[in-house]
């Protein structure tokens, strides 16, 4: 069996387990919150919010990397003539 | 000398030997200075230790029945928005500040120096007084959940926006002096990636404590 089937039958396997036994489920820290339940709902936004974080960060700060990089590509070496200190 | 395109390693090259050195006598220079790059991953850290103060908070402010608290005063909203304005227009006023460096333009560039410094200050100031209120009408930092993510929250921005000034009035004291210009634009770009960011994490902040 190459890895590729095998992988999935493993996960097709888990994904009958877990929908056979609703139980299972319910342990998923993400899943099964009753509608009155605010606690876990706050607590779930809350890791949603920390989880995209990381990625958010990531991307910022790699755009304004990226950004700097194409400026200094675009832009002419300053003329020591006209980039005198004006007053 | 005349105007040619700058040398400058691309962004995912090796580094190879003859990147050093073009042989017409010019050094290459990187894309980013090691001060930026220092400034970068400081402002990176600075968003992770924002988002888990906020995860933090939006775990308590989801959770509550009532918030703010029937007993406990209202955080006062017009007083912030015109803060909110001064903070945005201050990093307007940066913006201009680093313009004119890039253009060695020395008067302007210690005029908006100074500018900034003058509304960053006014921020905290008006920031200070609404804490003194807040205090004499019964929120303290033990008024549970309510004052405490409040306090800590805009406490821990009022912090870095209290460094951002001091590190600004630093940089003005050297810009005085002219150190600055299209040549070493790298004190202004600093701390203008700084306050850039103090500015951008204001809005969440306002919309997630104050009007939440």
């Amino acid at each position: 069996m190459n890895p590729l089937r095998r992988n999935s039958t493993g996960i097709a396997m888990a994904g009958a387990l877990v929908g056979a036994v609703p139980r299972i489920a319910a342990a998923c820290a993400m899943c099964g919150l009753p509608p009155g339940d605010t606690a876990g709902h706050a607590y779930n936004a809350s890791v949603l919010f920390m989880l995209a974080g990381p990625y958010f960060t990531v991307l910022a700060i790699g755009a304004i990397v990226f950004a700097m990089w194409k400026r200094a590509h675009r832009r002419p070496r300053v003329d020591t003539a006209t980039a005198r200190t004006r007053r | 000398m005349t105007a040619t395109t700058a040398k400058v390693r691309p962004l995912l090259a090796p580094r190879r030997a003859g990147y050093r050195d073009s042989g017409d006598g010019e050094r290459e220079r990187p894309f980013i200075s090691s001060g930026m790059l220092a400034v970068l991953m400081l402002i990176a850290s600075e968003m992770m230790l924002f988002s888990g103060l906020i995860g933090s908070f939006l775990i308590f402010r989801l959770s509550a029945p009532f918030w703010p608290p029937p007993a406990l005063p209202r955080l006062p909203l017009t007083v912030t928005w015109a803060n909110t304005f001064v903070l945005l227009f201050s990093a307007l006023t940066m913006y201009l500040a680093v313009r004119a460096v890039h253009r060695s333009r020395q008067r302007l560039l210690r005029r908006w120096l100074i500018v900034t410094a003058v509304l960053g200050t006014t921020f905290l100031t008006v920031q200070g007084s609404e804490w003194v209120r807040l205090v004499a009408h019964g929120l303290t930092l033990k008024s549970g959940s309510y004052g405490g993510t409040f306090y800590l929250l805009i406490g821990c921005h009022g912090l870095h926006v209290t460094a951002a000034v001091i590190w600004l009035v630093a940089v003005t004291w050297v810009a005085m002096r002219g150190r600055y210009n299209a040549h070493n634009p790298g004190g202004v770009e600093r701390i203008a990636a700084f306050w850039f960011f103090v500015c951008a994490i204001w809005p969440v902040l306002f919309q997630l404590v104050y009007r939440m």
